[in-house]
């Protein structure tokens, strides 16, 4: 591998797309890999696209860097991210805001944006380090038209993951192909004693016929034309030999409100940590109280975004609404989490479109309201609740913007989305 | 008058275990380690670390679970406990809130008069202990900085709160006493080495509860619970509110100061701690930690009265102070358990008196035992054997020369004959019937023998001499 035009692409490409941090201009190994800015990489900043992180470099790789450095892996950079991962079109950045590759007017979608554009504009790149928390892989493999595979929650550790919500978080793979999607994917899983919620994973029984489910929820508020052409692919594969059956998962439309409750009530004491004190950014403490002193590091650190949902994360865990919101999403999670089971009963995986809409123009992006930015997760959000496997994958075109569908498998069931996202890049 | 005290304790235990609560530092004398050497991109709350679960620690806290009676929860998590604070490396704790790993206990506690006390113990948590903060050049409020100290981030605490049963500072006190000793034999804790700190919560008739947090040591417990009981009355005398409210106990200046109102209580927003799982514990678990389980001091008691036949009083002295309980057992192999008793009674006097251990003197049973037989076979006296104690706590090596000083001399009858012939104004007092005079004769001979000759000795040798 040219290590000098790898660089230099990176450059370029950064320069027309905005899709670094950081780049490393040390970088070395046998293929290039951008991360996520929110994983560990040991002496290369890591910001998690915050201020507040402006200046930490961490003294450990994460588990899943440390595995892919082994297989040869030579970090080309850090990827561009909503703060944290707040936000579903990466707007909401600290630093500078990634642009489509398909057209540089409209958002590369969030929070993995950097690492979808980087996957999509790249020549040297085929696989790429993301993150999802509810829908962060999925949503920026959509906009950008590539690949995106989130893995069941467990099968890859979380150490070194900067936390946004820990119950729901999942390093994952952007890829140009299904292919290189699954090798990378299977380069970074496996038990971790660092991380207790991980697996080792259970090896499934490949399927012989595989029955695709179609959830009516999914296609319900979706742009018309997107839900037109994901029906084409379902078609064909009918046509190849899929069983197809129509589905309900009729807890989808309370996914939202639980997945904001649940992810915001974690991110608000996941982000109580930055406060200036071990690391990140710091101001002289001089003459004044901690509390102060908390405040001054915290107000200048965190975006808007960020401390929206501090706010809303702190109020449904207080005494006095702990019980109607926390709580109570806890167990609409459980609700979503026994749809999708009963519907694993009658098929193997699912297929809905990725995404709602299109990449939006960034001049659309201003105009929505926060509760509009999150009902746009209407699609991932419950497959994240869950922490099922998820493949999105591109399907064609509309208005010249690449459009995606999500395969979903049962848990631990990757090679099922795997082997029908193979057959759905036949049709190109 | 104050009426009707009501106080409970929330007991804070860090736990004897090889590592932290949640990472691989060492906690081998950490207390004595330099600042900042015991910690981990874990113990700062580094970006990206994550706790594991040390699972001794879940042993530890089963076992102290069934020592105190308790119901072990079959199924168990832990929680985040969050509040802004220089001393939490997470600003959140990782802390047990819904369903703690024990609940429902008792202990029963007996004052010296013998009157016997259960007192409920609610719940057993297991928790993270914060950082330790240093208040450079005075204490939180007027300090020019303060520095921080992670090697206690993360140190494994077993927090034990009970029902406001106790009604007096002494009951406190005693409870605390046994609680300790229960917890110095289970091996979980380590008087002196590892920290043993106490919320306490203090109502009277009239007001409301009012908590002093982080009085360290069991005399300060008491002292807080006096204190606080005296400034409650006052107020009450004074015919003003006993509101709610936390108070905190500064060990610097020995002084309790107020800390929050009720207006401004925390509210912890506490969640579930999203990167541990839940924990099972089986009830084969539970059996195998059972038959781990000591004698305890207070079936030692019991034990020590029913199969040796000493006293209450005797068998409390013996069993109070596991090291001493130890020393007793091996003893009595060799040796009558009520002759034992009494005279390690006696040592355990003698070395509080010089405050010092049985750990500390270099005194084995063996050395201990050779004194005893020397009692017994009445080669020393009484008071004799009493003055070697004195000597061999402090070089029990030189045992063999102690008691040359101290054992029954050859010439006794010498001594006697010499009393009787320097005394001679007494001897006729005695002879024409005075028993005053005996007294008087016995105890020259005593003095002479240099304790040497005992008051019983003294006495048969003098009667048959002037027969």
């Amino acid at each position: 591998m040219n290590t000098k035009k790898v660089l230099e692409e990176a450059k370029e490409l950064d320069k027309k797309y905005n899709i670094f941090i950081t780049i490393n201009e040390n970088f070395d190994g046998k293929f290039p890999l951008a991360v996520k800015d929110n994983i560990c990489t040991k002496d290369i900043l890591t910001t998690a696209g915050s201020k507040i992180l402006h200046n930490y470099y961490p003294v450990f790789d994460a588990t899943a860097i440390e595995k892919l450095k082994k297989r040869g892996a030579g970090i080309i950079g850090k990827t561009v991210m909503d703060e944290f991962g707040f936000g579903t079109f990466s707007t909401n950045c600290a630093y500078k805001i990634p642009k489509n590759p398909h057209d540089p007017k409209r958002c590369c979608g969030g929070s993995s944006g950097g690492s979808a554009a980087y996957i999509a504009a790249s020549k040297y790149a085929e696989f790429a380090i993301g993150q999802s928390t509810g829908g962060s892989i999925t949503c920026p493999a959509a906009f950008c038209g590539v690949v995106g595979l989130t893995p069941t929650y467990g099968l890859v550790s979380r150490y070194g993951l900067i936390d946004y919500a820990n119950s729901l978080d999942k390093i994952g793979v952007l890829a140009k192909s299904v292919e290189k999607a699954s090798s990378c994917l299977q380069m970074i899983i496996g038990h971790d004693s660092k991380d207790s919620t991980s697996v080792k994973k259970k090896q499934g029984i490949q399927k012989k016929k595989i029955t695709i489910g179609i959830p009516k929820e999914y296609f319900a508020n979706v742009d018309k034309r997107i839900v037109v052409q994901v029906m084409k692919y379902v078609k064909k594969l009918e046509k190849d030999g899929f069983k197809v059956k129509k589905i309900s998962l009729p807890h989808t439309k309370y996914a939202v409100p639980a997945y904001y409750i649940i992810a915001l009530s974690e991110a608000s004491t996941n982000l109580a940590k930055f406060c200036g004190l071990r690391y990140g950014l710091s101001y002289s403490s001089e003459e004044k109280g901690f509390n102060e002193y908390f405040s001054e590091v915290r107000t200048a650190g965190f975006g808007e975004e960020a401390k929206r949902r501090i706010i809303l994360g702190t109020y449904v865990r207080m005494a006095g609404y702990r019980d109607q919101y926390y709580l109570k999403a806890l167990k609409v999670r459980t609700l979503i989490i026994r749809d999708f089971k009963e519907a694993f009963k009658k098929v193997d995986v699912l297929i809905a479109p990725s995404m709602p809409m299109i990449a939006p123009k960034f001049s659309e992006i201003e105009k929505l309201t926060s509760l509009q930015q999150y009902t746009s997760d209407i699609l991932t959000v419950a497959p994240n609740l869950a922490g099922i496997p998820q493949l999105s994958i591109p399907c064609g075109f509309v208005d010249k913007m690449p459009i995606g569908m999500q395969i979903l498998g049962d848990y631990f069931r990757e090679d099922d989305i795997i082997a029908v996202g193979k057959q759905v890049e036949k049709y190109g | 008058m104050v009426k009707n005290i009501k106080i409970g304790l929330e007991t804070h235990v860090q736990l004897n275990t090889n590592t932290k609560l949640f990472c691989s530092c060492s906690m081998k004398n950490i207390s004595e380690a330099p600042e900042n050497t015991r910690c981990c991109p874990i113990c700062l709350g580094m970006p990206g670390s994550k706790p594991s679960l040390n699972k001794a620690v879940l042993d530890l806290a089963i076992k102290i679970g069934l020592a105190l009676d308790c119901k072990i929860s079959p199924e168990t998590f832990f929680s985040r406990k969050t509040y802004l604070y220089p001393d939490m490396s997470k600003n959140f704790q990782i802390t047990q809130y819904e369903i703690p790993i024990a609940k429902k206990g008792k202990l029963e506690i007996t004052d010296r008069n013998g009157k016997r006390k259960e007192i409920n113990i609610e719940r057993i948590n297991i928790e993270e202990d914060p950082a330790k903060l240093h208040h450079v050049d005075g204490d939180i409020s007027s300090a020019k900085y303060t520095l921080i100290n992670y090697n206690r981030s993360g140190i494994p605490l077993c927090e034990i709160v009970t029902s406001p049963d106790l009604s007096t500072p002494k009951e406190a006190r005693i409870f605390l006493k046994k609680l300790s000793s229960i917890l110095e034999y289970l091996k979980v804790f380590i008087p002196g080495e590892l920290s043993m700190k106490s919320d306490v919560n203090v109502s009277i008739e009239g007001g409301e509860r009012i908590e002093v947090k982080n009085v360290t040591g069991i005399i300060e417990v008491e002292k807080v619970i006096d204190c606080e009981i005296f400034r409650q009355g006052c107020l009450l005398d004074d015919k003003k509110k006993i509101e709610r409210e936390t108070r905190a106990w500064l060990p610097e200046s020995k002084t309790i100061v107020l800390l929050r109102k009720k207006e401004s209580e925390e509210d912890y927003g506490y969640i579930f701690e999203p990167d541990l799982t839940k924990i099972e514990v089986s009830k084969e678990w539970i059996q195998k930690i059972q038959k781990t389980l000591p004698e305890l001091a207070h079936q030692k008691i019991e034990r020590y009265q029913k199969q040796y036949g000493i006293s209450q009083e005797l068998a409390f002295s013996m069993a109070s102070d596991l090291d001493i309980a130890i020393f007793y057992e091996k003893c009595i192999i060799k040796q009558d358990p009520k002759f034992a008793a009494t005279w390690i009674d006696l040592l355990k006097k003698t070395l509080y008196y010089n405050d010092l251990s049985i750990k500390e003197t270099k005194l084995t049973t063996e050395i201990f035992l050779k004194l005893l037989d020397l009692v017994k076979s009445e080669k020393v006296t009484k008071s004799g054997a009493e003055m070697i104690l004195r000597d061999i706590i402090h070089s029990p090596e030189k045992f063999e020369d102690i008691i040359k000083n101290y054992s029954i001399i050859d010439n006794a009858e010498q001594i006697v004959s010499d009393v009787i012939s320097e005394e001679s104004k007494a001897v006729s007092e005695y002879i024409s019937g005075n028993q005053k005079a005996l007294q008087f004769l016995m105890g020259q001979v005593i003095k002479k023998s240099n304790r040497r000759i005992d008051a019983i000795t003294a006495k048969s040798m003098l009667e048959k001499k002037l027969k």
